[in-house]
């Protein structure tokens, strides 16, 4: 009878455990259960587990939700078509190569108010369509990309603030995606496309990359508004890579403090226009790049303007440069005196890249003056500017340390002096 | 060695050139800093602070350098030395005594230029970040420090104040405005393996090169020296670089120093 009553006792505790279990994971059994089109609320909470999404719901978090998970599979998956995600913060904290947050697949979907923090990816889209992405955030440890897309079209993204990663936004093999107002730094590459035509970067700001945007083996792609500052920490920094381009619109951007502003190389057919060059290194720089066109620009504060190696056939015509020497004879906003850009310093680094040591040595300056460059290496400005397209605003600083910098020095270097005068 | 470096001080703030020297940083100083102040920007490393720098590694090496070695080379000619020599003086406290006296009063003319300059600009209407400001002036004192050294080292070799003026000026003309094209002629003809290890080599030999690098980089601009010098100027931008810049100044005040003291050791013996 004892044995029975175990037996009965252990048959009720396993009645009793899967309730618990179900417990547990209730977030994938009330998405399994909800209907079509339902909205599932998330109450606040720590959540350890996966979840698949695989259905139009909507998935809303109140209040605090935290989603993570460790496994190999993705925190949350999204399949099928119109998936909503809304405020929830997700946590991937495996090491694997391939742990990713989020991964999206299907159409119509939008994530908005997300959180994510991960240790590779953030989230990828593959094979996605028509997706909205907004109001997030993504942090990562330099070692995955924020949000990496394969061959997912039409996407949107919004409002995305990603620190951390690898490649800020990634697309490969993807076309028309639109970028918009994100917010990008300390990564590796701010948005990166490869492969990727028609696409649209609008307003973003990408800054302390090593690189603020990569553009390669892409067509057609507009960048407009956006800001490209302070990519100057490697060796290799850029605020926009063209790189086998093609038909690149580069309209209206802001290019301020990176080592190089714009680089272009073997690219051909871009046109930069009306973009603001402002204290970079070098302004512009082509390498073996031509037919490419670079209007009503403004290039102020650089320490080179341009440079061209390889590159004669482009138009860059109707530049304003704040280094070059202006005359206006007939009054029509444009200066008589053509100005040129001479690429010694490149050409010399070239060859041997340890005499990029000489940069801005004051013999190396007086050197470039007297070995002029060959005439078709210059790069030729043949109508400046005499104003500047855009605005370039001057900040402010307090100038009431400045006086007291100012008295600090006068008093202490008068009264040693009176002192250092007297005779003992 | 406080004697000589006090002396040394009041007889340089008393010279009527002294004066000249401050009306010449006030002239050149509000020149730049209005530069500066009709450029869209003011932090970072621009086009206009790539000229301010170039313009005080033309004028500040020159100057300290003929300054430093007529201080000594005046001392040979009219006698006084001699007369010197009659105390019981440690050669190296002299040498010191020079270097300390003559560096207060340039650092003093200059600090004070420096800041009426600024007092003037700020009056005019200008507006500066005091980052930069502080870089700048940092970057002179370190010059005017390195080649005021360099100018008494001049000064201990040669006898007459022609002597003096035409070594300064080669040894000015040779580390500021020859330099690149010396170093990529000599570079031309050696090995190419070679040239790595010998440009950073030659980065050291010349103070006004060590100087201007280090300058560029704490205006966050290390990146433009380009893959070669990564790790270099990863290493000095890090905790340890500090080490190495003081062993830097060690290891040339003892060059200096000790170049100097057998020149005039030998010197007295003749």
């Amino acid at each position: 009878m004892k044995i029975m009553h175990y037996i009965m006792f252990l048959l009720l505790l396993s009645f009793c455990m899967p309730a618990v279990s179900e417990a547990a994971s209730t977030l994938q059994s009330k998405i399994d259960e909800a209907p079509k089109g339902a909205t599932i609320e998330i109450e606040e909470g720590e959540y350890e587990e996966t979840v698949v999404i695989s259905k139009p719901v909507t998935l809303e978090g109140t209040g605090k939700v935290l989603l993570r998970s460790c496994g190999a599979d993705p925190v949350v998956t999204i399949r099928d078509k119109g998936v909503t995600l809304k405020n929830i913060k997700v946590e991937h904290c495996g090491d694997e190569k391939e742990d990713t947050a989020i991964y999206v697949t299907g159409s119509n979907h939008i994530l908005e108010d997300i959180n994510i923090e991960t240790k590779r990816f953030g989230i990828r889209l593959d094979n996605a369509n028509d997706v909205a992405i907004q109001d997030s955030e993504i942090v990562g440890i330099n070692r995955g990309n924020g949000i990496d897309l394969w061959k997912s079209n039409r996407n949107k993204f919004e409002n995305l603030n990603i620190t951390n990663v690898s490649d800020g936004i990634y697309l490969e093999q993807s076309n028309e995606n639109t970028l918009r107002e994100n917010n990008i730094q300390k990564s590796r590459y701010g948005m990166h496309l490869m492969f990727s035509n028609d696409n649209i970067l609008d307003e973003n700001v990408s800054r302390a990359n090593t690189t603020g945007t990569e553009l390669m083996e892409s067509k057609r792609t507009v960048v407009s508004n956006n800001k490209f500052s302070s990519n100057n920490n490697s060796v290799n920094a850029q605020g926009l890579l063209i790189y086998l381009a093609s038909d690149t619109e580069v309209t209206g951007n802001e290019f301020i403090s990176n080592r190089v502003g714009i680089f272009i190389e073997e690219a051909e057919n871009n046109r930069l226009d009306s973009n603001k060059i402002m204290d970079n290194f070098t302004g512009v720089q082509f390498l073996k790049s031509n037919g490419n066109k670079a209007v009503n620009n403004t290039f102020v504060g650089n320490v080179n303007d341009a440079q061209a190696i390889e590159s004669s056939n482009n138009q860059v015509d109707r530049n304003y440069w704040d280094a070059a020497s202006k005359v206006d004879v007939n009054g029509n906003g444009e200066s008589e005196i053509v100005f040129t850009a001479d690429p010694y310093f490149l050409t010399l680094t070239a060859d041997v890249p340890e005499y990029q040591l000489f940069f801005q040595a004051p013999g190396i300056i007086l050197l470039q003056n007297m070995l002029k460059s060959p005439a078709e290496q210059l790069l030729i400005d043949s109508a400046p500017l005499m104003d500047m397209t855009m605005e370039v605003e001057k900040e402010q600083s307090s100038s009431f340390s400045l006086w007291i910098m100012s008295a600090v020095m006068i008093l202490a270097s008068f009264s040693l002096f009176i002192l250092g005068r007297k005779r003992r | 060695m406080w004697n000589i470096w006090r002396s040394e001080l009041r007889m340089t703030v008393r010279q009527r050139s002294y004066y000249s020297f401050f009306g010449l940083w006030v002239a050149v100083l509000s020149l730049l800093f209005l530069l500066q102040s009709s450029a869209p920007s003011l932090t970072g490393y621009t086009n206009t602070t790539g000229t301010v720098v170039n313009v005080a590694l033309y004028i500040i090496p020159l100057f300290m350098l003929i300054i430093g070695s007529f201080s000594i080379a005046n001392e040979m000619e009219n006698g006084q030395w001699r007369l010197l020599n009659t105390y019981p003086l440690f050669t190296l406290s002299y040498i010191v005594g020079k270097i300390g006296g003559q560096f207060t009063a340039q650092a003093i003319v200059f600090t004070f230029s420096y800041g009426i300059s600024l007092a003037i600009g700020l009056v005019s209407g200008s507006v500066f970040s005091s980052e930069w400001l502080l870089s700048i002036y940092f970057f002179s004192i370190t010059l005017i420090f390195f080649f005021l050294i360099l100018g008494i080292t001049v000064g201990c070799i040669v006898s007459t104040r022609w002597q003096a003026l035409s070594i300064s000026v080669s040894i000015w003309f040779f580390l500021i405005m020859i330099w690149p094209t010396a170093l990529i002629g000599i570079l031309g003809l050696l090995p190419y393996p070679w040239i790595a290890p010998l440009m950073k080599f030659a980065l050291f030999a010349n103070p006004a090169e060590i100087i201007r690098v280090s300058f560029v980089m704490s205006l966050d601009g290390g990146a433009v020296f380009g893959q070669a010098y990564d790790s270099l100027v990863t290493f000095l931008d890090s905790p340890f670089g500090i080490i190495i810049y003081i062993l830097y100044v060690i290891g040339f005040l003892t060059l200096t120093l000790l170049f100097s003291m057998l020149m005039l050791e030998w010197r007295k013996r003749r």
